[in-house]
């Protein structure tokens, strides 16, 4: 039995430390930009000035 | 974003929430300023200048940076790039947004006005994650 949770709690560690970051897939639409299109980063920011 | 040249690209899109007087006029003086070939530096001065952001003050900021003033004014008058704003009002909506700013960093979602150094801190580990 210790075993079995021994596994378990090895097995829910391992999947967090390996869990996946989510991504959102953002159209970029020709909004205004600055940096070049090779950039290896993209910051899509929505803002509101008010 | 200085600091890091040409491996970083800045990418907004308009999110004025309806229930400010200037939220969308100012998307909209930013839009003409990018008509223009000014965008960046309309930007700028409305986010050093807000919540300074009615129509006087708009036209006030375009002649500040060299604007052609009559086709600014037309621009806003017009509402020339609802279109634009409208758009990406939509695509905010459809990502469940409900904060301005909010940033998505290679597809990482950051949301509301966070520290600086924990947005740095993402873009060093996508920048790092690039390089391998």
């Amino acid at each position: 039995m210790k075993k079995i949770l021994l596994v378990m709690l090895i097995s829910i560690l391992v999947g967090t430390s390996f869990a996946e970051i989510t991504r959102y897939s953002v159209p970029l639409d020709g909004s205004p930009s600055l940096g070049p299109n090779s950039a290896s980063v993209t910051i899509i920011e929505f803002i509101d000035y008010q | 974003m200085k600091e890091y040249g040409q491996k970083v690209r800045l990418v907004i899109k308009f999110y004025p929430y309806k229930y400010r007087d200037f939220a969308r006029i100012s998307a909209g003086a930013a839009l003409a300023a990018y008509d223009q070939g000014k965008f960046w530096e309309m930007h700028r001065l409305l986010l050093k200048r807000s919540p300074k952001l009615d129509r006087t003050n708009l036209i006030t900021y375009a002649k500040e940076i060299g604007l052609d003033a009559d086709k600014f004014r037309e621009s806003l008058d017009t509402r020339k790039n609802d279109g634009i704003i409208e758009r990406d009002v939509k695509l905010a909506l459809s990502l469940d947004l409900y904060n301005t700013p909010t940033f998505f960093i290679n597809g990482r979602r950051v949301i509301g006005d966070v520290p600086y150094e924990y947005l740095k801190k993402i873009v060093l580990e996508e920048l790092n994650a690039a390089k391998k």
